[in-house]
């Protein structure tokens, strides 16, 4: 049984790197990779689970780093927009114009990674449900949309 | 960021889980158990709860359970949304797990959400549809019961005490099913302002058992709901015509004689909500006499 209280130092796997960290148990995990770890992609934008601009992988899989608590993360793999060694893909963003204020693109970009992972060819529904997690303020979904659909068989 | 300071308790048993609880609630502290966490960090940032000890339930392996014995499937209550909804063993579970958008599902658990402290607790539908059976890890250890005796309104749980899993009869798990969910404007991520879900369990005349949420202030299965549904499939039945539904069953009587108020709040007036649900019972009934493809089934 693991008792975390006041300030405790643990092991991340963030990006495929161990890296120590002292955190508070009340700690979420999108403040440690900001305020500890130095990885601002991911953005502090509602905090309230609803924009998608803290999305991390976690184990792979999509999640809000604003939901989840640091110290619950020890052994699982944690990787970032800064993680995301996926060129074809960031191009295409570009490409496409994905992104106006590029607030919330991190988020889209580790969000639209894993959809790839998951679907190499998604259909239009499918991506389409995979992003509603993420909310673009600009409202450059069009531009998204396509930048995914440029990167299919890219990535 | 949580303001408050907080101790995070992870154990590796059960028995490790309650007897922290029952040592952080004699001490006089506010102790939650902590599983997918969506709900709890969140209100714990916008300080709606304040918990001082959290007990981290996600990773014991009796709740990670996705499992089969000879008789039931069994949901232990820490498998996220989107585990259920890749398993897809219960496929109107994993139905009503499509909520919410997709990273969350990926922490929301199955144990915070039907035992969340929102209102809807949508996943617990096709339970209570089922007549599922729950597991509790408790003072004396663990125990099973039927979900009709623990869940009123929600699960009512003696202090400390763990939704370990849901079980359904495999039998259940394949029945034809029925599933309306209605939002405002039609927002698939959007709270429901009603979900309806039937499970036709085939015993017989009467086999359609009904389950809704969001309709009123916390789910419910009602005797009387499953009654007049199953009058009316049968009513449909004999005629053989779907439209006898919308005529015969549920008109403003039908509603108005539930003993249980519709939820009124800013999102949708009760008046809206019944005219939904009868919405709502009416597209279930087509969609399961859909599946039918025409033939009656009895």
């Amino acid at each position: 049984m693991k008792i975390y209280e006041d300030l405790v130092q643990i092991t991340l796997r963030v990006n495929g790197e161990m890296r120590q960290v002292a955190v508070r148990p009340a700690d979420t995990l999108l403040y440690t990779l900001r305020e500890n770890l130095g990885l601002t992609g991911a953005k502090a934008g509602c905090e309230n689970g609803d924009c998608g601009a803290c999305t991390v992988l976690l184990d792979g899989k999509p999640v809000k780093s604003c939901m989840v608590l640091t110290v619950s993360t020890e052994g699982q793999e944690i990787r970032t927009a800064e993680g995301i060694d996926d060129e074809g893909l960031k191009q295409a963003f570009i490409d496409e114009q994905g992104f106006q204020c590029g607030f919330c693109t991190p988020g889209f970009i580790v969000n639209s990674y894993a959809l790839l992972k998951a679907h190499p060819e998604p259909d239009d529904t499918t991506i389409k449900d995979w992003l509603q997690s993420n909310i673009c303020r600009c409202t450059g979904y069009e531009g998204i949309h396509r930048a995914i659909h440029r990167a299919i068989g890219k990535s | 960021m949580i303001p408050q300071n907080i101790t995070y308790i992870r154990p590796d048993t059960l028995k490790e889980a309650w007897d922290a609880w029952q040592t952080a609630h004699e001490q006089g502290k506010e102790v939650y158990y902590l599983n997918g966490g969506t709900e709890t960090v969140t209100y714990a940032r916008q300080n709606k709860i304040h918990p001082q000890v959290l007990i981290d339930i996600s990773r014991l392996p009796e709740l990670r359970q996705l499992a089969e014995d000879d008789a039931d499937l069994v949901f232990g209550t820490a498998l996220t949304l989107h585990e259920l909804i890749e398993a897809n063993t219960f496929p109107l579970l994993s139905r009503c797990a499509s909520i919410v958008d997709h990273t969350v599902r990926n922490k929301l658990s199955l144990g915070g959400n039907v035992a969340g402290r929102l209102p809807y607790r949508e996943t617990v539908l096709p339970f209570l549809a089922a007549d599922a059976e729950v597991s509790i890890y408790g003072a004396q250890g663990l125990r099973r019961q039927p979900i009709s005796e623990v869940f009123s309104k929600r699960f009512n749980l003696e202090g400390g005490e763990i939704l370990v899993d849901l079980r359904v009869n495999k039998d259940m798990a394949r029945f034809p099913w029925a599933y309306v969910r209605k939002t405002r404007f039609g927002q698939p991520v959007d709270y429901p302002l009603v979900t309806l879900v039937f499970l036709d369990a085939g015993s017989g005349r009467r086999g359609i058992r009904c389950a809704v949420s969001g309709a009123f202030a916390a789910p419910l299965r009602h005797g009387f709901i499953d009654e007049t549904v199953n009058e009316a499939w049968i009513l449909m039945d004999e005629k053989d015509a779907p439209e006898h539904f919308k005529d015969l069953s549920f008109r403003h009587e039908f509603v108005e004689s539930l003993d249980v108020p519709f939820l009124q709040d800013q999102r949708a007036s009760a008046e809206y909500r019944s005219f939904l649900f009868r919405e709502a019972l009416r597209e279930c009934l087509i969609q399961l006499w859909n599946k039918y493809e025409g033939k009656t089934r009895l």
